[in-house]
């Protein structure tokens, strides 16, 4: 008989494989290690005759012997074998935006940081990247000259400012620019006058954004450029007409062929997350670039200051001691960086003192979501009872178990429209400790007789996940309810551990 | 991002489509080729064959009809058959014992008539209702070890009930099911 029935769930069709495998509603999925799932793909891709993985690009970049003791450091600790396991060999850093993998195409970067000033301003060209057919430039600006009390006095009350100014009540006085930020697009009258020439030719401007704060201002461009055109040999010049200053930049090649070469790495979990460590105006400045291949959304990296927080996030640890970054998180003086840091690409910032030369920027864990869904059907026991049910419903890191199910009268209770309220308590079964899965509110979507209850509320929460929704259904015609379980959050508690030396 | 918007990445963009289709679903398909091949494959002929069905759906990248079914199930089909293959060849080659959960089939029926056709399919039809009708877990106990290979160990982990509860519930299953059948 077993024999039977194998031959038959064998020999479905694809309608009938379908049908089976909507109504198991489970998820039956095997375990894979990193070396698994890199060497599956290859032989699929080599299979197919696709491209991916390209062969190994050997990079002109030079580590520096500490560094590089570091990173043979790093990489035995974290065991040779796991690491890197799921990533390829080519790698684009393109600073302030990503690191892009097995990417067609040239990219280069600045080559060395220029810092050039006059009587007025110090002006230090920081970031520039060339790909996809364009070119980025940023560059900052520190006014010599600044009113550093009438900057004060805008951050902590700048309605008394505004009132000295047009003297009476007005909604948009005309302030001082002391602060202010633009998207992409500055008004053209206040647009700096910033021009980029290679071989005396300028350069088309496309865009442009503009952040002041204090007597700091941070603009970057995107100009119009053909990424062929650029070279290693070729020198260009930033102007900026409105302080009469400019500087001379070359590019370098941003092709790397590890992401160690980039920076320190750390994986875990299919995401690698590498650290680019710089130190800017006596501060300590860590740029972190991720590449997530692990089927899970990255939503931060434990900032405090964001949702998914455990209380704590990641610091630094130095000869001195540890170091916390400053607030918040992943943003230096507010306003005036939290724009030019993406979420995920995320930059921090620590003090640190003149004898550190040691670095360890530690991760103590991730926090992601997946996509995953799953439906079950509740049968609505009889008023006043409990229904026991320890259903478990599975989710690829684990289940979470509908433990009892009970319904009682709602408050509303008319003649057309009887409450009833159903009860669910839920328990998290983590399969692992450094797999920890929670439903925030809002996710758990409940159906009755086709519609979507209107009125929910969560009781009860074991770190950070809800274990218990009320859903409140007005005169339920059917007695079997729809849950629906959508995008469970996990933290990652797999630490990631980044060592460098400066 | 949506099956439909997933087939038009694998024709548009082929080598993304891939990765995708992979990332999403490689631990579904190692789950129903190991269930098959554990007793007589290694490692590395189970990660072969993940990747031929891989492959194989790459193939059918534009022929591909969601309104048949899921990419999931296009998935399983291949694994299955792809699996059997593998199976066979092996069983060949390393003269294993047939066990109770395995056993020469053929990798696509081919019915010899019309009727034998006719017959499978509501064969098909009519245990798949029944399974359904068995409720849960017993549904999904059937699933797992006829469909995915599982041990009863894994059942119980999977389903958190005791090993000998697994067991006791697939004979009642079992009985009910070969009643069903039994009358076509």
């Amino acid at each position: 008989m077993d024999e039977k029935i194998i031959e038959i769930l064998d020999t479905l069709s694809v309608e009938q494989t379908d049908k089976m495998l909507q109504e198991s509603r489970d998820v039956v999925e095997m375990k894979i290690s990193g070396g698994q799932r890199r060497r599956i793909k290859q032989a699929a891709y080599r299979k197919a005759g696709l491209k991916n993985p390209r062969p190994v690009c050997i990079p002109k970049v030079v580590i520096p012997l500490a560094a590089a003791a570091v990173l043979l450091a790093s990489l035995y600790a974290a065991g040779l074998d796991s690491v890197s396991a799921a990533f390829s060999q080519v790698f684009k850093l393109l600073p302030g935006q990503g690191i892009q993998e097995n990417e067609e195409g040239a990219g280069y970067m600045l080559a060395q940081c220029v810092t050039v000033e006059n009587e007025e301003i110090i002006f230090t060209l920081e970031n520039v990247v060339a790909a996809d057919n364009g070119i980025t430039v940023s560059y900052i600006i520190e006014k010599k000259d600044f009113d550093e009390q009438l900057h004060q006095r805008l951050v902590e009350d700048p309605f008394s400012v505004d009132q000295e100014i047009a003297g009476v009540f007005e909604w948009w006085p005309d302030r001082p620019e002391t602060i202010s930020c633009t998207g992409w697009g500055i008004p053209p009258e206040k647009a700096p006058s910033v021009s980029l020439r290679t071989e005396g030719t300028e350069v088309t401007k496309l865009a442009g954004k503009q952040c002041i704060y204090g007597k700091y201002e941070r603009s970057t461009f995107r100009y119009e450029w053909n990424t062929e055109e650029v070279s290693e040999a070729i020198t260009y010049t930033l102007s900026h007409g409105d302080y009469n200053v400019s500087l001379d930049f070359q590019m370098k090649n941003l092709t790397y062929g590890a992401l160690e070469e980039i920076g320190p790495t750390g994986y875990n979990n299919d995401i690698s997350i590498t650290a680019v460590p710089k130190v800017l105006n006596n501060k300590l400045q860590v740029d972190l670039y991720s590449i997530n291949k692990s089927g899970y959304k990255l939503l931060t990296y434990g900032d405090v200051n964001k949702g998914g927080s455990r209380g704590y996030g990641p610091y630094l640890e130095t000869n001195s001691g540890i170091k916390q970054p400053y607030e918040p998180r992943c943003a230096l003086e507010q306003e005036f960086y939290e724009f030019m840091v993406d979420e995920v690409n995320c930059r921090f910032v620590f003090d640190i003192e003149p004898t550190d030369r040691e670095f360890t920027f530690k991760i103590p864990y991730l926090f992601v979501y997946s996509g995953e869904e799953q439906t079950v059907f509740l049968r609505m026991p009889q008023e006043g009872e409990v229904a026991r049910l320890n259903q478990r419903v599975e989710f690829s890191e684990g289940p979470i178990v509908i433990e009892t199910v009970e319904t009682a009268k709602g408050e509303i209770q008319t003649e057309d429209w009887p409450e009833v309220v159903l009860k669910i308590t839920l328990r998290y079964d983590n399969q692992s400790p450094n797999i920890i899965m929670c439903f925030p509110g809002g996710v758990i979507v409940f159906d009755v007789d086709d519609t979507q209850i209107w009125r929910q509320s969560n009781f009860g929460w074991d770190e950070g996940g809800i274990i218990g929704v009320h859903a409140f259904i007005s005169s339920p015609e059917s007695d079997e309810v729809k849950v629906v379980f959508q995008y469970p959050q996990f933290w990652l508690m797999d630490e990631y551990a980044l060592s460098f030396s400066l | 991002m949506l099956e439909e918007e997933l087939c038009e990445l694998l024709v548009q963009s082929p080598e993304r489509g891939l990765e995708v289709l992979m990332n999403r679903y490689m631990a579904f398909v190692c789950a129903i080729v190991r269930g098959k091949l554990s007793e007589v494959c290694g490692k590395r002929d189970v990660e072969e064959c993940v990747s031929d069905v891989f492959y194989e759906m790459y193939r059918m990248r534009e022929s591909l009809d969601l309104t048949k079914g899921s990419l999931k199930a296009y998935l399983a089909v291949l694994a299955k058959r792809r699996a059997i293959d593998v199976y066979r060849k092996q069983r060949k080659t390393n003269n294993v014992l047939t066990s109770l959960d395995v056993r020469d089939c053929d990798v696509a029926p081919s019915p010899h008539n019309v009727e034998e056709a006719v017959a499978d399919k509501e064969l098909s039809l009519l245990l798949l209702k029944e399974i359904q009708e068995l409720g849960w877990p017993d549904s999904q106990i059937v699933i797992r070890k006829y469909y995915f290979g599982q041990s009863t160990r894994t059942i119980a982990q999977a389903l958190g009930i005791k090993e000998n509860t697994v067991d006791k519930k697939k004979s009642r299953a079992l009985a009910k099911l070969k009643q069903a059948i039994s009358h076509v």
